[in-house]
């Protein structure tokens, strides 16, 4: 258990070291860093299968588990083990000009969270770490942050993980209330109970946008090959060795609960087999190499996908063997395709021909592995594309599934001679460099994965018990019989598949420019998904101007179009749920309304238009009291007099105040007519009517009995002395209150006083 | 009648009055130079002295109500207290090193402020929530205008001041309604009696009832800044001093929150629930989807703020469909995570401020990390806690919330919460990228603004603490969600 919390946490807080230790070491940081990826490998080499539970927030069900079987060490294997190949291999590419402290610092934060995607037992645990390579990753493809390349890619491609990795902290969410747990190995015991809630398809489907995004499915594979702005060591290691798998490791941790899932065949094959299909037909059109390689990777993860989608056992073994395989031929093109780069200063296909002569260890390299990714016999590629094709043809895809893998495979025959032939056959042509071989040190990490490839190609049966077998049986989780993988099948149809797509894309190959301009022809040129994010986040920016409209369509800074807006919106709500709830007032109990009534509102009414459309300011103070004065006569006739009373004081003092007020102030400014004075008519009258209705609501109903005035109605003489039950109140039951309140008058007014006098002081100052 | 006073649930409310008392009369007593400092101090002991007297109510010790069923100092609102009494701390010591104007007059307000979000918390009647609402309006409404020579500052206040004033009539009515429906103010009382309502189908008291609930959310939800009662933030947050808008933008909501918390536990039994969540749950919808997209296009730090906090506000509502004890003590975390990184925020803006730059422009944080790279690691944590990325606080409460809407089945808000997160993080990126990027002019401080010291220690001194609990509450997220557990199981 110390190895596989050893190995998580080494790199990590090596990691923090880094731009310290840089200060001393300078370029020699590299092997600083080569010997933390060495010891983190050596730690993964060590760590044996096993379970354990950290307790952290227990009471969430969130603890720091760590699950290490089959699964999650063939991960391992390559992060770690790829890992150190990068880091040895980037220590001569990178020389001593780059920020290296910067550098090695994200590269170790990235091996120690995917380590720890892989060792999560908990899956929460599992979406922090998850979080974690995605900002890793942005940070290392924007590792040259001052060309404008590297931010675009590096937003593009956080934009799409963070996004796809919310959905599946949602699904996570689901699925952890819904099952009960966050433990794997507890979603996994309770999986039929699991499948039969109706929420589990809500949680799946946000989990595979969560895999999808970060393995750059269609159509979210858009984000990988600008990637490709990132150093190749980069390139290699994340964005096609270990980072994009990370959606094929979440896919083989749910296959064992969900891949009985009516959903589960045809969304997760589909969309691999769409992805293997456009993958490869873009691979084949673009001319920077690393934009094929980047292609080529988002084809092979479809394929993978496609086998894990089909649900078969036999086809999660072919799945899980190409995975390793794919992780180290590609792992070795970009490796040598850095070196071309390196050494020539471009990576045009076109400038690019005849390099055998100049760079013949390279040529050797590059041929392996792109012999490999096509499935040429003797080579680890074949074998696992030989299952492949064995797979989808026994599934219930059956002949058309077959098909399509054949003519995919074609086109990936066809991008393999362009990496393994066209740019090293030939006449040599005109590079920006003199082209010459890489240094040694640079060669030696591709080296080695070529002698993998070539080993595990003609002693299969060594990675499938090592590796392969035990990784296959944690995603199976049960016993089930599966063919050994060996060199020779016999004949069988995948043979004569892998023939016809090997064949075909020679003969492709040789009538190239005529294919190519065919291909880019059916390509969608303008419509295309990439078009559709430069527009919404790019180029057009359509979100920040939709942004903006937003904003500005609100944020006036007018306070009557805010008092409008709060208003309206009340009154919106409140009609809105009338409207929708089918609310009807009451019937209603009122006495009847007579000719004085309707004569006094209609002069309130009156009244309040003159208010709003008053010149000046005189003629305003006039047109209120035409509210006020009518109001207390009606009170008179609803035979209320002391309201009425009442009113008539508060009317004059008003009155009196705003005579007092008005001269200080401004004359009314007659602004020129705008249209929303209309909105504003329209929102005055739906609050007025907002008041009306609730009032009409609340129309006669008194449920509870009046208790406090009957209190003091019968206390008032005995405990009050007095049969004026209003002035009792006023100054025996609550004559603290009255005092209270007499103070805070007093208060107030002596406040008002100062600010007077200050004003006349700074009047009289020269100050306004 | 008899008098019920317990002073020991007051003693919160009480120590915060009393400092505040003593602060005016500091300033009457002594000259202006020499009591500067002992009035911080006296602001912050005053706090201080009312969290000492939260912690009896916290663990449960006292009788938590008290002047007849009026205050009702439970462990929720102990709960509650605790993190506006954090918020009221750090913003003080944001506020140290203000320029030459009436600082009495300011950190008395502040208190007092503080004792009305206090009160809300533990509110126990209607009449109480509307006190402890026009408390906390009424001081900030001050506190926003008290920046001299600015008019942004005087514009803000008379804004929130008008559409304040709305919203309170509004609240109000709601409350009438209420108590003609129920017959009391008491919110136990609204309790039981909304609860029988549903038995004897009294259909014409049950609606009006409704409509005086939904009018009372109004009002609270424009303080919360809710869609769409959100309109006054962006140029209220603007305008006001920055320890002010760093004050209210945690203290307002997380009061407003508590009162509406309270308020619908009581007045919505299980039958009513649908039609009484499913609107708000819309306008939760709309706060997050507005506050998140509208914060795109922001060139101003302050009003990013603001959006952020519409957009938060939303997220508070995600408690509320279960009603429960997962929602509440999910929405205690999350205010808690909220409220550090925003006081840092704006403590990063202040010790911009400190030099005389106008820290609120986020063109002026460009190159911060080369400048200052402690300050600008901590404000990309702390946007990392905005936008709920581990390891920042801000990820565990969004997490909480989502359990507790899921096991709500509020699947609206789980949505909001999903796409307006991914939104945001575009922003709050944004913002990270341009402290990171690399430049070789250093922002051009205003004219006349002298670089203060003082002012620069303190605010590194709140981002510190705010960093640093955003880190806790990120990475040991375990003792702070139980505490907060334990405390509103008793509630």
């Amino acid at each position: 258990m110390e190895q596989a919390l050893g190995a998580v946490a080494l790199p990590l807080v090596a990691a923090f070291l880094m731009p310290v230790l840089y200060r001393w070491l300078r370029w020699r940081l590299g092997l600083a860093a080569l010997a933390v990826a060495a010891a983190t490998f050596i730690l993964v080499i060590l760590t044996p299968n096993m379970s354990l539970v950290i307790p952290w927030v227990s009471q969430l069900g969130i603890d720091l588990s760590i699950h290490v079987d089959g699964w999650s060490r063939l991960f391992a294997l390559l992060i770690a083990g790829i890992g150190t190949l990068v880091v040895l291999y980037s220590i001569p590419y990178l020389g001593s000009r780059e920020d290296l402290g910067k550098f090695y610092a994200y590269l170790l934060i990235f091996m120690g969270a995917m380590l720890g995607v892989v060792y999560a037992g908990n899956v929460m645990l599992l979406y922090v770490f998850w979080e974690l390579t995605s900002i890793s990753s942005f940070l290392l493809i924007g590792f040259w942050n001052t060309r404008d390349d590297a931010q675009y890619g590096a937003l593009k491609a956080i934009l799409i993980t963070f996004g796809g990795g919310l959905a599946m902290l949602g699904g996570l969410a689901i699925l952890g209330t819904v099952g009960g747990t966050f433990e794997l190995s507890g979603l996994l015991a309770n999986r039929t109970e699991l499948l039969a809630q109706p929420l589990t398809t809500v949680a799946l489907v946000l989990l595979l946008i969560g895999a999808f995004t970060k393995s750059a499915q269609f159509p979210f594979h858009i984000w990988l090959p600008d990637a490709m702005a990132a150093p190749t060591p980069v390139s290699a290691y994340l964005h096609s060795a270990t980072m994009v798998k990370a959606g094929l490791f979440l896919i083989g941790r749910l296959w064992p609960i969900f891949h009985v899932h009516p959903l589960w065949v045809p969304v997760v094959a589909t969309v691999g087999m769409v992805t293997m299909v456009v993958g490869s037909f873009l691979a084949i059109q673009k001319t920077d190499l690393k934009a094929v390689l980047a292609l080529s990777t988002v084809s092979q993860l479809g394929l993978i996908m496609w086998l894990f989608g089909l649900a078969t056992p036999e086809a999660a073994q072919a799945g899980t063997f190409h995975l390793l395989n794919h992780s180290t031929f590609k792992a070795l093109l970009f490796m040598v395709v850095g070196i071309v780069d390196h050494q020539t200063g471009t990576r045009e296909i076109p400038l690019l021909s005849g390099l055998r002569r100049a760079m013949p260890v390279s040529a050797a390299l590059a041929m392996v592995g792109a012999a490999s990714m096509a499935g040429v016999p003797l080579l680890n590629g074949f074998l696992s594309k030989e299952m492949f094709l064995t797979a989808v043809n026994n599934s219930s895809m059956g002949l058309a599934g077959a098909v399509v893998a054949t003519g995919a495979s074609l086109f990936t025959t066809l991008y393999c001679l362009m990496l393994g032939h066209k740019i090293w056959f030939g006449e040599p042509g005109e590079t920006p460099d003199e082209p010459k071989e890489g240094s040694r040190t640079i060669l030696v990490p591709p080296l080695i994965l070529a002698v993998i490839i070539v080993a595990v190609g003609v002693f299969p049966a060594l990675a499938e018990s090592a590796v392969v077998g035990p990784a296959v049986a944690a995603v199976l989780q049960a016993p089930a019989e599966l063919p050994h993988i060996a060199l020779w099948h016999g004949f069988t149809p995948a043979l004569l598949m892998t023939a016809l797509a090997l064949g075909g894309g020679l003969l492709a190959y040789t009538a190239l420019p005529g294919v190519l301009a065919a291909c880019r022809r059916v390509t969608p040129q303008r419509y295309h998904l990439n078009a559709l994010y430069d527009f919404l986040w790019w180029k057009n920016q359509a979100v920040e101007k939709a942004a903006k409209w937003i904003t500005n369509r609100q944020m006036t800074g007018y306070l009557r179009d805010y008092l409008v807006y709060t208003l309206g919106a009340t009154a919106l709500l409140f009609f809105g749920t009338m409207l929708v709830k089918g609310v009807r007032i009451p019937a209603l109990n009122l006495s009847p309304v007579g000719p004085w009534e309707f004569l006094l509102a209609a002069i309130i009414a009156v009244g309040a238009v003159f208010t709003a459309r008053a010149r000046t300011r005189l003629a305003a103070i006039a047109s209120i009291s035409l509210v006020g004065m009518p109001l207390s006569v009606l009170f008179g006739l609803l035979r209320a007099p002391d309201l009425a009373l009442t009113q008539v004081v508060v009317e004059s003092v008003t009155v009196v105040l705003f005579l007092l007020v008005f001269p200080h102030l401004r004359q009314i400014t007659l602004y020129p007519r705008r249209r929303s004075t209309n909105v504003n008519v329209l929102v005055a009258l739906a609050v007025g009517a907002l008041g009306t209705v609730v009032t009409l609501l609340a129309n006669g109903a008194r449920l509870f009995p009046p208790q406090v005035a009957e209190w003091f109605l019968r206390n008032s003489m005995e405990l009050g002395g007095g049969n004026n039950v209003v002035n009792v109140i006023l100054v025996d039951f609550r004559g603290f209150d009255t005092m209270g309140e007499i103070t805070v008058l007093t208060v107030a007014g002596l406040a008002v006083y100062m600010l007077i006098r200050l004003r006349k002081q700074q009047a009289g100052g020269g100050k306004s | 009648m008899p008098v019920d006073l317990n002073f020991t649930i007051a003693a919160p409310l009480l120590a915060l009055a009393a400092g505040a008392l003593l602060i005016l009369l500091l300033d009457l007593l002594f000259k202006y130079e020499t009591i500067q400092g002992p009035m911080y101090v006296a602001a912050i002991g005053a706090v201080l002295v009312a969290g000492w007297y939260l912690v009896p109510l916290w663990q449960g010790a006292a009788d938590p109500s008290g002047f007849a069923g009026m205050l009702v100092m439970d462990r929720f609102a102990a709960v509650y207290g605790g993190v506006l009494l954090i918020a009221a701390l750090l913003a003080i010591l944001l506020s140290i090193g203000r320029a030459r104007e009436d600082q009495s007059g300011y950190l008395a307000l502040l208190l007092w402020a503080a004792m009305g979000m206090v009160l809300l918390g533990g509110a126990g009647n209607l009449m109480v929530i509307f006190l402890g609402i026009e408390l906390l309006s009424l001081a900030l409404y001050v506190m926003i205008a008290f920046a001299p020579r600015r008019m942004a500052a005087r514009e803000a206040a008379f804004k929130y001041f008008i559409l304040g004033s709305v919203a309170a009539a509004f609240l109000i009515f709601g409350f009438a309604l209420i108590y003609g429906a129920t017959g009391t103010m008491s919110i136990a009382g609204i309790a039981e009696a909304a609860r029988s309502f549903t038995s004897e189908g009294a259909w014409a008291v049950g609606l009006y009832y409704k409509v005086g609930v939904g009018l009372a959310i109004v009002g609270l939800a424009f303080k919360m800044a809710l869609v769409p009662f959100h309109i006054w933030a962006p140029d209220v947050y603007q305008g006001a001093p920055t320890p002010v808008t760093a004050y209210m933008s945690i203290g307002t909501k997380a009061a407003a929150f508590a009162a509406m918390a309270r308020l619908l536990v009581a007045a919505v039994p299980e039958a009513y629930q649908p039609s009484f969540l499913l609107p708000l749950s819309i306008l939760a919808f709309a706060s997050m989807m507005l506050g998140a997209s509208a914060g795109i296009w922001q060139s101003d730090l302050k009003r990013l703020m603001a959006y952020s906090g519409i957009a938060n506000a939303g997220y508070l509502i995600m408690a509320i469909p279960g009603l429960g004890l997962d929602g509440l003590s999910a929405a205690a975390y999350y205010l808690g995570a909220y409220g550090f990184a925003t006081m840092g925020i704006f403590a990063v803006v202040r010790i911009l401020e400190a030099d005389g730059v106008d820290g609120s422009q986020i063109a002026n944080l460009k190159g911060l990390f080369y400048r200052q790279p402690w300050v600008g690691v901590c404000l990309a944590l702390l946007f990392f806690g905005l936008a709920g990325i581990p390891p920042a606080g801000g990820f565990v409460g969004k997490f909480l919330l989502a359990i507790a809407a899921v096991r709500g089945q509020a699947w609206i808000v789980l949505a909001g919460l999903i796409l307006s997160t991914g939104i945001s993080a575009y922003v709050y990126l944004k913002v990270i990228g341009t402290a990171f990027t690399r430049t070789k002019e250093a922002p051009q401080p205003e004219e006349g603004a002298e670089p203060h010291a003082p002012t620069r220690t303190a605010a590194q001194v709140v981002l510190v603490i705010a960093a640093v609990g955003t880190l806790v509450m990120g990475v040991l997220p375990g003792p702070v969600s139980e505490l907060v557990r334990v405390a509103l199981a008793g509630m």
